[in-house]
């Protein structure tokens, strides 16, 4: 087991869509935040928040994070989409995936490896994105930054967030075998227009969505009604994404790879 | 290059793109689902302007003075910021299918000359996308048009509702174009895909609230050419932000095309 998750480890840093989503995952957030709590810091200064669309600072860093989650989702779908890429046909046009499971004849096996290894390098980037983009945002918004006050416990929030989405995007990426869908459907549903969020504003039932209900984990004007409380609202996500793997997980074991 | 040699390039890349089940299924998805979006948008802009709720940025765009009116235009044209997935997959899919499983070398030995090859292409693409454009904008105004007719309100058009939708036709094929060269430059169909929408869906959105120098990204330029109502201040006006778009095109277009006559093809 060792041997293999070592193997996936160096696999998965030998992607560059991983490296990509690894630097949008820290670029993306302190960026935004950045200009974002420079400019609302301006506006704030002047008296000119009248003029802003959202003058509210209780999400600043917290909202952006919600954009960087993107870089994580990538990662998750890179680590699966990659063993099902054809190489050239005058290569063999072979797939990654079947020299993995010639040396690891253990599907099981090679799927816990690389959700280990998900989890290890979401985390790691979490920790270092999250604390980051909130100190940013709370250094360049000075005087107008919201008190430290519930921070640590929406920062964990918001990295289970990351997690949970990466997980999300590796289990819909197994099913797909392609990385197309899983991530059109993520950068979508992470944008302003979003569509989950679209209809949280008007269907009652969407505050089950998952990622509707994890977002309640960290953001706190989340404009729809009736939202779940931070916990149930990790908890459901937690549960669609644990449900959604051990399908995918059933696949993966049973089908011709 | 003549020209019937050109058409001949075009016919032929025209017959490919038709024949890839991703292709099809992206241009059915495209239309099907800016019918869908512009229904329900214009569904909640109708629920809205009923209880006359204001506040949220996004909620004003598509009401407009009087209570109980909607807006049939604006209402349809919500619905661009997500069709234009559709445009940047249809670009992407188009160059990535040569690269997939070596297409590109058959693609050469047909058409030596990459000049023509690269120039037939494009023509054959514009086409296509210029067709799910179409398709696109005229379901999302038919069913913008439908549910505000089904709901007994008024449809109020302005005279510029036409000049909108074609720059909605035009920004989409041009953001189509966008991904287009990104993807001759990328060949790699997730990491084309994963760039262009993190960028045009995620990152200028953001970018665009703070104005400045924002309003020169290609999408935050382009998205003023259907723009309705009068332009906030500092704004480019509906044709300055489609050429600023257009600019955008040629010079990745131009990129594209240096990298692809010099770099080894497969």
């Amino acid at each position: 087991m060792l041997d293999t998750l070592g193997a996936e480890l160096r696999k998965a840093l030998g992607l560059p869509g991983v490296v990509v989503g690894a630097a949008l995952a820290i670029v993306v957030p302190v960026g935004i935040a950045a200009l974002s709590a420079f400019s609302l810091r301006g506006a704030l200064d002047s008296g000119r928040a009248a003029t802003l669309a959202d003058p509210s600072t209780v999400d600043s860093g917290f909202g952006e994070l919600g954009i960087g989650v993107v870089g994580a989702a990538i990662l998750g779908v890179v680590i699966v989409s990659s063993e099902y890429t054809a190489n050239r046909v005058k290569a063999g046009g072979g797939r990654q995936v079947t020299t993995t499971l010639t040396a690891t004849p253990h599907r099981l096996r090679v799927l816990a490896a690389k959700l280990a290894v998900l989890t290890a390098l979401v985390v790691v980037l979490a920790t270092v994105a999250v604390p980051l983009t909130l100190a940013v945002s709370g250094f360049l918004l000075g005087d107008h930054a919201q008190s430290y006050g519930d921070h640590p416990a929406r920062a964990v929030g918001a990295g289970l967030y990351w997690l949970l989405t990466a997980w999300l995007a590796f289990g819909i990426t197994l099913f797909t075998r392609s990385g197309i869908v899983p991530l059109v459907v993520i950068v979508a549903n992470a944008s302003l227009v979003s569509v989950t969020y679209l209809l949280a504003r008007s269907v009652p039932a969407a505050r089950f969505l998952p990622d509707v209900a994890g977002a309640q984990m960290f953001a706190r004007e989340y404009h729809a009604p009736d939202m779940l409380d931070p916990v149930t609202g990790g908890l459901v996500m937690a549960a669609w994404a644990v449900a959604l793997l051990a399908a995918a997980g059933t696949v993966f074991v049973r089908r011709d790879a | 290059m003549g020209l019937r040699a050109l058409g001949r390039v075009a016919g032929a890349e025209l017959g490919k793109l038709g024949t890839l089940p991703a292709v099809r299924w992206t241009v059915a998805g495209t239309v099907g689902a800016s019918a869908l979006l512009s229904a329900a948008v214009t569904n909640a802009a109708l629920g809205r302007s009923g209880t006359t709720e204001t506040g949220a940025a996004e909620a004003g765009a598509a009401e407009t003075g009087a209570a109980g009116a909607v807006d049939v235009a604006a209402a349809a044209l919500q619905s661009v910021g997500l069709v234009q997935i559709g445009l940047v997959l249809l670009g992407v899919l188009a160059v990535s299918s040569e690269y997939a499983d070596g297409q590109i070398a058959t693609s050469l030995a047909g058409v030596p000359d990459r000049m023509l090859f690269l120039t037939g292409k494009t023509v054959a693409w514009l086409g296509a996308a210029l067709g799910t454009a179409l398709l696109g904008v005229a379901t999302s105004y038919g069913a913008a048009y439908l549910v505000v007719r089904l709901d007994g309100a008024p449809a109020r058009d302005g005279g510029e509702v036409v000049r909108a939708h074609a720059g909605a036709v035009g920004y989409l094929v041009l953001i189509g174009l966008l991904a287009y060269a990104t993807a001759f430059l990328l060949r790699n169909a997730v990491a084309t895909v994963a760039t262009t929408l993190t960028l045009v869906l995620l990152v200028s959105p953001y970018l665009a609230r703070f104005g400045g120098a924002a309003r020169f990204l290609p999408d935050v330029a382009g998205k003023q050419a259907f723009h309705l109502g009068p332009l906030p201040p500092g704004a480019l006006s509906p044709g300055t932000g489609i050429l600023v778009l257009l600019g955008w095109c040629v010079a990745l277009l131009l990129l594209a095309v240096v990298t692809f006559r010099r770099r080894d093809a497969g």
